[in-house]
């Protein structure tokens, strides 16, 4: 460890070169990057990013019983300003007065929970699929294949709107509400978890205990269920954290656009949208839940690839 | 050529399915009267426009035949007109799909210029502190979306230091590099985190190989060595990576013309869903999924051509 500390110190300057200097914490998941020389150790920056995606989970999921995060809509100051970060406003308010911590809070619980709901779903429809094709491999296996390859290849942001197009339409408007959002962004979830799964499971179908269950006289469901699921399921789980910083992600554009999940309800990426405007002259309303996303995601992304790693999945099975 | 026939079929049944996928949506929600309703309300037209609407829509076949004629007359460079400005889609599309076309171009311009001598230095000198600084930063880079990217980059160079336009010309011309180079850099940073990690690998597996010592007994210089040698036998995975990417960042453009204001297909598309003008929409998904299926099938022309083993082991295969 000792003998990398100077690289370190490089990676941090150019790490916050890179983003802006978001927070004290921005450098903190990049500090190692070497997976490959100590695989047996989870280092430095993978329990950072654990630290920071608990927090977060906390914050977000106890918000409404936490002295300190106001309830969106019921704060009201009597003389609204956009002012910078502060003891009482620690990421500031926007120019109503609003308590940006409060809003990123809030608009972290909505974007999680599409998030986990769009990768819940992909686990679900794209598993079953995926140990469908890898199973009884065959024709069945072609045609979900080339179905998975289809939605795999094409610009998934741009099906995803066209769907919102389609199912929010509220008269003349387009109105998205939570179950829209969650559908047409699960086109991002299901087909990767299906061919993560197909992979891993036609590679457990060649091994020894699935011969010896089939010997026994299993069936083909009881092999799936107690022989293939226990082993497909915690490479799907950590692939799960690498889909669900790229739903954040895609959510916030969505949002960005218009397109997400429509008012009250807030998410990370209409924070930093709603900023915009004002970008000028009170910049930390854009730059406090964009700093909270990047975080976020760089923790996912940086778990996923250490655990990936661990459970290495070969692409040749694939 | 087996091979190239093989996926011209795969890439031309992903822009079926793409299409397909987007006609049949509007009608499996909406009943023909519905779609109806809407777009006389778009246009703000006279009851009896309907029947004229249902013609146009061919509302009276059933839902392949339907597809089918619209996929024909899509064919023929008809894509039907905009419900909103009585406007040809075709034309529209024509004078906005050079700018997202070029915005793509420029943006895998910036990040292979940025991305291949940062890679190959990377591995010229792998587990550097060079090394190192980049195979961290990149895991940032990664995490950046390019929508906050381009807000970093309104504010610090657009904002504050007022050296590019944070909004781009309603007449915005392709050659206007001033205009495009933050929304390119916006769609960028990403792919260059991408390029320059596989480039580093493929290019210290290259650096191995026998050839490259021969050339070294040779006594031809370093940069002859890496650029000359190296570089093109370690670009093939590169390469692929850039058709897959030409098409994410197609995805991408939507959301970067629209914090620019550029005036290219993807502000149309959103555009479009607002005013719910269908057709609009459907031609610009089927052009964009044309778009990404000849990237993608120019891409793997360009894999046979840099490495002509590839085209004896895929046919065989």
């Amino acid at each position: 460890m000792s003998d990398l500390l100077p690289e370190h110190r490089e990676d941090r300057t150019v790490g916050l070169a890179e983003t802006g200097g978001a927070s004290p914490a921005a450098d903190a998941p990049e500090t190692t990057d070497d997976g490959r020389s100590k695989k047996r150790r989870l280092g430095v920056g993978f329990w950072l990013s654990a630290v920071w995606l608990v927090i977060v989970a906390a914050l977000t999921m106890l918000a409404p019983y936490l002295g300190f995060v106001d309830k969106p809509g019921t704060f009201s100051i009597a003389n609204p300003t956009a002012a910078g970060p502060s003891g009482a406003h620690w990421f500031g308010t926007n120019k109503n007065g609003d308590d940006l911590f409060s809003q990123v809070v809030y608009g972290g619980r909505v974007s999680l929970f599409i998030a986990f709901a769009v990768v819940i779903l992909g686990f679900i429809s794209g598993g079953l699929v995926g140990m469908i094709a890898g199973f009884f491999r065959g024709r069945i296996d072609r045609v979900i294949s080339a179905i998975i390859d289809v939605l795999l290849a094409f610009p998934a942001l741009v099906l995803a709107l066209a769907m919102i197009a389609v199912f929010a339409s509220d008269g003349s408007t387009v109105r998205p509400n939570m179950p829209v959002v969650i559908g047409a962004l699960s086109i991002l979830s299901v087909a990767p978890l299906a061919r993560i799964t197909r992979g891993i499971t036609l590679a457990f179908s060649e091994r020894e205990f699935v011969t010896a269950a089939r010997t026994l006289g299993a069936t083909n469901g009881r092999i799936l269920r107690k022989e293939i699921l226990p082993n497909v399921i915690p490479p799907m789980a950590v692939f799960s954290l690498t889909v669900i910083a790229v739903v954040i992600v895609a959510e916030g554009a969505l949002a960005f656009l218009g397109l997400s999940v429509s008012a009250p309800a807030s998410t990370w990426g209409k924070l930093i949208n709603v900023g915009r405007p004002e970008l000028e002259n009170a910049p930390h309303i854009t730059f406090f839940p964009a700093g909270v996303m990047f975080l976020t995601i760089l923790a996912l992304n940086y778990i996923g690839d250490v655990l990936q790693s661990k459970f290495t999945v070969r692409e040749g099975a694939l | 050529m087996k091979f190239v026939a093989v996926r011209l079929v795969q890439l031309v049944v992903v822009l079926l399915a793409a299409t397909f996928f987007t006609y049949s949506l509007t009608f499996i929600t909406n009943s023909p009267d519905d779609v109806v309703n809407t777009l006389l309300q778009i246009e703000a037209g006279a009851p009896e426009r309907r029947a004229a609407i249902e013609e146009d829509l061919n509302l009276s076949d059933p839902l392949l035949v339907r597809y089918g004629k619209w996929l024909g007359s899509a064919l023929t460079g008809d894509l039907g007109r905009s419900y909103s400005t009585q406007e040809p889609v075709a034309d529209r599309i024509q004078t906005r799909l050079p700018r997202t076309l070029a915005l793509v171009l420029y943006a895998q311009i910036l990040a292979l210029g940025l991305a291949i001598p940062a890679g190959i230095l990377a591995a010229w000198r792998a587990d550097s502190w060079f090394d190192r600084g980049l195979s961290s930063s990149s895991i940032g880079m990664l995490a950046i979306p390019n929508y906050v990217l381009a807000v970093l980059l309104v504010y610090f160079f657009a904002l504050r230091l007022g050296w590019f336009p944070s909004i781009t010309a309603s007449d915005l011309k392709v050659t206007d590099f001033k205009s495009f180079l933050l929304p390119a850099a916006s769609l960028a940073l990403g792919q260059v985190a991408v390029y320059m990690r596989l480039l580093r690998t493929d290019m210290i597996a290259t650096l191995q190989e026998d050839y490259i010592g021969m050339a070294k007994a040779k006594g031809l210089t370093t940069r002859s060595i890496l650029f000359r040698h190296a570089l093109r036998p370690s670009s093939l995975s590169l390469v692929t990576t850039i058709g897959i990417n030409a098409g994410a960042a197609l995805g991408g453009t939507v959301i970067i013309e629209t914090i620019f204001g550029m005036p290219g297909m993807g502000t149309m598309l959103v555009d479009a869903i607002f005013r719910r003008d269908i057709l609009v929409v459907q031609g610009v998904v089927a052009v964009i999924a044309a778009g990404f299926v000849i990237i993608n099938f120019l891409i793997d022309l360009l894999y046979a051509v840099l490495d002509p083993r590839i085209r004896s082991v895929r046919s065989a295969a």
